[in-house]
């Protein structure tokens, strides 16, 4: 065990930089660079730059070196901690990142919690009662959801809570705490705020997860080992939760590394919408203003969430499903 | 001898919704303690049915219609309970038919690959149902299942006992199955198919067993299959199946000697036979069994039989006529008694009009 998950730290490692390169690759390829996006501010607001200044800008950020050599100047920091300067907030990409980056990992495992807190039960509702108007309701509504994109949905649950009950739902605190250093009150008014979000990514999230839930748990439903467990003298609730329940839940737990990545960029999305000061938002920001190194570490560290997300996956999978075995030789270590 | 288990006529519906399809159409049946019984019958006669009607795991939408199932008390009056329980008529989610199910009445399934849960290991789910029913000791309740597990001549059982099912060969998974059915000493086993999957040589080495145990635990054992081979090897009686009703039933040799139904008949001649000389071609019974939906008062073999008498097998079904001690027959040619037709059952609901506004 020990080793396989050596090993997948390994391969995650390994996607990790080829990521980093695609992204930084995508990054550059719009043309121009993050200096073009301030000489075009610059002169709408009227003044002029001279060449000499933005030659000496363009040493200083170091956009006069090659594509390649920058990015190994980037990429090879991260082995002590340093993720490059920002261009347009003046500092250390480090100092910026941190606080939203761990933010959003909290934000994604509490959806990903409460998306299948809510996805569970309606599914297991839905598949035993089959056909009925329940059902039938699930089905509708889950469909609905599929088909709503998440920001539209925030959009709408900001607009009735505002206008219909007159309370604010953007942001992450309310207005006095907005500038207050990190206290308990804060962190509370936090939780506060926050599951606004959860709710409506979750929500999203979840139509999804009923789909495939029904479905499996449908299957599983009417399977022999069902009918053996009655015919042992299980009772039926026992029963349903015992086996099929069990079954149908692998298919779910192997598509959570599916609903980590969507999760991160419903949540991106919603965040931009409720204006939270996650990294979402921060990242669109960064790349519509050309600001490599931000935005290349963002996605970075996003990537690593969703690898982590889907190891944890796997190793949940193994655990749960006796049939999964590792080769004998990972086992053993 | 004491009779364990009586059945009367039994009538199981589907109701489909535009049809209704009649699975088992009045059987009577009786079992005594300690008999080991065999029903044949090709696939759509209603075996199976009917065994699921015993414990009451017919799938949905089959509804029991009509007739009873009574299930007497183990051991008669010396327990100290008077009469039995009428399973036609017991609530399906109450805890009483859960006391029965595995308890007094277990069931082995024909498709072993399947019949067990993949991801539990195979002593928990022996452990779960002796729990159920004999013991609330966890350790007990193991040395129960590790008994039965050898007694299944599982090789190496404390290994097994932490496996999963997929480490085990079919032959391995039904033994498996039948020692998680006898860990609760039932009173009857149900056998549904039990061999059919399996290897011919590991079939009859499972039948041994069940047979052996059966005499060593008192328990009566119930064969459902379409295989006379197996009938023949293990049963004392049988009740041979078709469309639904018993056609013919009597003592195994009665029957397969002396076989009085021509359907019984086709069924011996289309089985092939290993003793005396090389025979000519296997018989088949021409035809198919039909779908039970909506069949006419008849005798229901008319329309395979070679011998069906106009005016008579297509108006009337023939009720069953006593041929030899013990030995019974639903044919014209055996007797003439005719089976009462059924009480014009409440009108069948009055088809729901167009525009009632129901489920179409």
């Amino acid at each position: 065990m020990a080793k396989y998950i050596l090993k997948r730290l390994i391969y995650a490692l390994i996607l990790l930089w080829l990521i980093s390169i695609v992204s930084f690759l995508v990054i550059e390829l719009p043309p121009g660079d993050y200096l073009t996006s301030v000489v075009a501010a610059l002169e709408q607001s009227g003044s002029k730059v001279s060449v000499e200044q933005l030659e000496a800008l363009r040493q200083q950020y170091g956009l006069d070196l090659p594509s390649y050599l920058r990015y190994f100047r980037w990429i090879s920091g991260f082995l002590v901690g340093d993720f490059g300067y920002s261009f347009e907030w003046n500092r250390p990409v480090s100092d910026l990142v941190v606080e939203p980056l761990i933010l959003d990992a909290f934000i994604a495992v509490l959806i990903v919690l409460v998306t299948y807190a809510i996805a569970i039960p309606i599914a297991v509702y839905s598949a035993t009662h089959q056909y009925s108007v329940g059902d039938h309701t699930v089905t509708f509504l889950s469909l609905l959801g599929l088909a709503t994109p998440s920001f539209l949905l925030a959009l709408v649950t900001l607009y009735i809570a505002t206008t219909w009950f007159g309370i604010d739902l953007t942001g992450l605190n309310s207005d006095e705490f907005l500038l207050a250093p990190w206290s308990l009150a804060k962190f509370a008014d936090m939780l506060w705020h926050l599951p606004t979000q959860i709710l409506i990514v979750s929500t999203y999230m979840a139509a999804g997860v009923v789909r495939v839930m029904r479905a499996s748990l449908l299957d599983e439903l009417r399977k022999q080992y069902v009918v053996t467990a009655r015919a042992k003298g299980v009772g039926e609730r026992k029963l349903l939760f015992k086996y099929p329940v069990r079954l149908a839940l692998n298919p779910i737990i192997s598509e959570m590394a599916m609903v980590l990545p969507a999760t991160i960029s419903a949540a991106t999305v919603t965040a931009v919408v409720l204006g939270l000061p996650t990294a979402g938002p921060m990242l669109l920001r960064a790349l519509i203003s050309q600001d490599t190194f931000l935005s290349a570490t963002i996605l970075m560290f996003l990537s690593f969430l969703v690898i982590i997300g889907s190891t944890i996956a796997d190793l949940l999978l193994v655990l749960v499903d006796p049939r999964i075995k590792l080769e004998r030789s990972e086992i053993r270590g | 001898m004491q009779e364990l288990l009586s059945i009367k006529d039994l009538r199981v519906e589907f109701d489909l919704g535009r049809a209704t399809l009649n699975a088992v159409n009045g059987v009577n049946l009786s079992l005594n303690a300690g008999e080991s019984f065999g029903i044949v019958g090709e696939s759509g006669s209603g075996k199976s049915v009917t065994a699921q009607a015993i414990m009451r795991i017919v799938p949905n939408p089959g509804k029991i219609v009509n007739g009873s199932i009574m299930l007497n008390a183990p051991g008669g009056a010396e327990q100290g309970s008077d009469g039995g329980v009428d399973l036609a008529r017991i609530n399906t989610r109450g805890g009483l038919i859960r006391k029965i199910r595995g308890g007094r009445i277990a069931m082995i399934f024909q498709e072993p690959m399947t019949s067990l849960s993949p991801v539990h290991r195979i002593g928990d789910q022996i452990v779960e149902a002796v729990m159920l029913h004999r013991t609330r000791d966890k350790a007990e309740a193991r040395d129960i299942a590790l008994h039965y597990l050898e007694r299944m001549q599982i090789t190496n059982p404390q290994q097994r006992f932490r496996e999963y099912p997929f480490n085990l060969s079919g032959g391995m998974r039904q033994r498996v199955m039948i020692a998680m059915g006898l860990a609760c000493d039932p009173d009857l086993l149900i056998a549904d198919e039990p061999t059919t999957a399996l290897d011919v040589t590991v079939q009859s080495q499972i039948l041994e067993l069940l047979e052996g145990l059966r005499e060593e635990m008192g328990m009566s054992i119930l064969y459902i299959t379409h295989d006379l081979g197996v009938v023949a090897e293990v049963t004392q009686r049988i009740a041979v199946m078709y469309l639904g009703r018993i056609v013919e039933t009597g003592t195994t040799r009665q029957v397969l000697k002396n076989p009085r139904h021509p359907y019984t008949k086709g069924l011996i001649d289309s089985f092939p036979k290993l003793s005396g000389a090389r025979q000519e071609r296997l018989q088949a019974i021409p035809g198919n069994v039909p779908v039970p939906i909506g069949l006419p008062w008849q005798c229901g073999f008319r329309s395979r039989c070679p011998v069906a008498i106009d005016g008579k097998c297509d108006t009337s079904v023939p009720a069953m006529t006593p041929v030899e001690d013990g030995h019974m027959v639903r044919c014209f040619h055996n007797g003439d008694t005719k089976e009462p037709p059924l009480p014009q059952a409440p009108a069948p609901r009055a088809r729901r009009s167009l525009f009632s506004g129901g489920r179409t």
